[in-house]
């Protein structure tokens, strides 16, 4: 973990190129060429008066908030931790990455610097009533890569909502961040997951998301990027057991030069469980969106059903989606379905926003929203919806002032 | 307060309307009646700034604060906000925008252009259930996403509403009767009747006389052909209607 400078550049360098079919649109190029800075310094930790108030901004009070700041825990910001969510240094087996882990290079590049996770564990019918927040921020003058962990156990028929966000304060500062999360939960438990990318469009942003659940578990995940310059989610679920439930949703917002590539990898180890996914992009400017669907349904899952859908909706001529549906079926008695479209904002319907004097910006911000909705209203709280709402109307306000 | 003079335009380089004239007072409602096919639509549309219609000669003045303008250099959102309101003969589906926000960014854009704040929620909540009653919408309908999922007849009960709440000086209404059963048809009218007042106009476009039962026009068009050939008083609508449009062409 004390690297050398030498081996540093080394694992860069082994980062993914675009020859990896599993990275084919996606390029690391400009990554690569960043002289990225491992552990801030202690001037970076502290925070100003100024710091804190923005930050506190996005950490509502509904919310058991966790503060990370250039990779260190922030108690001031922070709710208390407990039993249930602590801190502790990795070991080992943190580190070991499969050889053929479609993101290990990605994953060797980011161990380099990783020193400490967040380890949540609910015990056997536990409910944690409040979501879990855990934000990470970036704050440095100088190209930062930060490395996170976060292991999550969830015991037969516990409950909980867990949040990640990224975010930098400021607009200019150019970061990185790589954030793994492990979750598995037993027989029963009911997990929500939402993680939101929201940092400056200068930075970039690695995620692993491994999820592995047992029978009868109600899984929710949702992933929504509205900022980065470079986002790569690599999500990968496990259904382990039948009976077990799961939505996998994912929203892209963005403009600009931003590129939002979504790797997902569904596997029916066991049979009688069902996944749905449903990935939407809302593209302006000259965006990109790559969303590749891999399903796996193994041989002994008789009767999994799987859905698949991917949605794009280009609001500009350079905007580009990219849509890869992989489907991978080795028992006989499954369901299995997938599409995708591609396509614009119905003439017709703006005309009809027009006609009742709501301007053309407004009309597009409008459908646009509408179209992303769905996804937001899969998680009941209001509460949380009301936290995802802000953020997407932000992000469409900003996109589509100037499309 | 509408003055069309010698109107000619297009759709897709098909000439739909040839040298068409009309003019509209303040406090006067018209009707305008024909075949299949003989430019009414197209009409209203234009009026309301469809981008497939081409306006190739003539030109269309309207009153804007108390001088005639020329209509066509506004774009249809600016007209709206001049109040210029079209209720549509095919309502549009928005999947996804409830009729709630629809209303109020539409009524908040129309206060915001007459220099006035916009007006909060729970205000605006209630001043829509005022107008609900007038053509007999449920409450529910605020929170359904705009026209999805609703019948012909409540579509074209909710373009009357989002008429009552904009309140506009000029209302186009492009067959709103067709499709509808006598019971909607007299909530739709009742609702265009209470709009009636000295300072607006109403433009009916329609297939049939029946209407016309309920909502009294003062002048009655028959356009053929992308002009008006015929205007006369209620009773040309009668006489429509027993005759048919033949012994006119």
């Amino acid at each position: 973990m004390n690297l050398q400078q030498a081996d540093y550049e080394i694992l860069k360098k082994a980062m993914p190129t675009k020859k990896e079919e599993g990275w084919k649109y996606t390029s690391l190029t400009e990554f690569k060429q960043i002289p990225w800075q491992f552990g801030a310094v202690a001037a970076e930790v502290a925070l100003s008066h100024e710091q804190m108030q923005q930050i506190s901004l996005h950490l509502p009070a509904d919310f058991y908030n966790l503060v990370f700041v250039n990779g260190y825990f922030n108690q001031t910001l922070s709710d208390e931790l407990s039993n249930q969510v602590e801190i502790v240094a990795i070991d080992e087996t943190d580190l070991i990455v499969s050889p053929d882990h479609i993101e290990k290079n990605v994953l060797n590049f980011a161990h380099a610097c990783l020193l400490r996770k967040l380890k949540i564990s609910l015990s056997p019918h536990q409910v944690f009533e409040k979501p879990i927040h855990i934000c990470y921020v970036q704050n440095s003058a100088a190209p930062q890569f930060a490395s996170e962990k976060v292991d999550v156990h969830v015991g037969k028929f516990a409950q909980v909502t867990l949040l990640t966000q990224t975010l930098n304060l400021d607009e200019q500062s150019q970061s990185a961040i790589d954030l793994q999360l492990n979750l598995s939960a037993d027989e029963g438990a009911n997990l929500k997951l939402i993680q939101i990318q929201n940092e400056n469009s200068n930075s970039f942003y690695f995620g692993q998301t491994e999820v592995q659940l047992s029978s009868n578990v109600q899984f929710l995940s949702f992933v929504m990027t509205v900022g980065g310059q470079l986002v790569r989610n690599y999500f990968h679920l496990k259904l382990l057991g039948a009976g077990a439930d799961a939505g996998v949703y994912g929203l892209n917002a963005i403009s600009g030069h931003q590129h939002a590539d979504h790797y997902t990898f569904i596997q029916h180890v066991s049979g009688g469980n069902n996944s749905r996914q449903l990935y939407k992009s809302v593209l302006s400017d000259s965006a990109q969106s790559v969303f590749r669907g891999r399903v796996r349904i193994e041989k002994d899952s008789q009767k999994a059903n799987s859905e698949q859908l991917n949605n794009n909706l280009l609001l500009t001529r350079d905007a580009q989606a990219v849509s890869i549906p992989q489907l991978e079926i080795y028992a006989d008695d499954v369901k299995a379905g997938h599409g995708s479209t591609v396509g614009q904002l119905n003439k017709e319907e703006i005309f009809y926003f027009l006609s009742r004097g709501i301007n053309q910006y407004q009309a597009v911000k409008m459908l646009s929203f509408g179209f992303a909705l769905e996804l937001i209203y899969k998680f009941e709280s209001k509460t949380v919806q009301g936290w995802m709402l802000k953020i997407l109307n932000q992000k469409l306000d900003r996109m589509i002032s100037n499309a | 307060m509408l003055q069309i003079t010698n109107l000619h335009a297009k759709i897709d380089d098909k000439e739909i309307l040839k040298g068409l004239s009309l003019r509209v007072n303040a406090g006067e409602v018209h009707a305008i009646m024909g075949p299949n096919g003989s430019g009414k639509s197209t009409l209203s549309k234009i009026l309301a700034g469809h981008p497939s219609y081409e306006v190739t000669a003539g030109e269309i003045k309207y009153e804007i604060n108390f001088q005639m303008q020329n209509l066509l250099e506004l774009e249809p959102d600016a007209r709206a906000r001049e109040g210029i309101f079209l209720a549509f003969q095919y309502p549009i589906e928005v999947p996804g925008v409830s009729n709630f926000n629809f209303l109020h960014e539409s009524f908040n854009a129309v206060l915001k252009h007459q220099g006035s704040e916009p007006m909060p929620d729970g205000e605006f909540r209630e001043f829509l259930f005022q107008k609900m009653k007038l053509v007999s919408m449920k409450q529910e309908y605020l929170e359904r996403s705009v026209n999805v999922g609703f019948s012909g007849g409540e579509k074209k009960r909710n373009e009357i509403l989002q008429m009552a709440v904009l309140s506009p000086r000029l209302a186009l209404l492009d067959e709103t009767d067709s499709g509808l059963d006598i019971d909607a048809l007299k909530i739709v009218a009742e609702g265009v009747n209470k709009l009636r007042s000295k300072q607006n106009a109403i433009v009916l476009v329609t297939h049939y006389q029946r209407l016309l039962n309920y909502i009294k026009p003062d002048f009655v068009h028959v356009l053929a052909n992308g002009k008006i050939i015929q205007t006369g008083d209620a009773s040309l609508a009668l006489e429509l209607e027993k005759k048919g449009y033949d012994w006119l062409m």
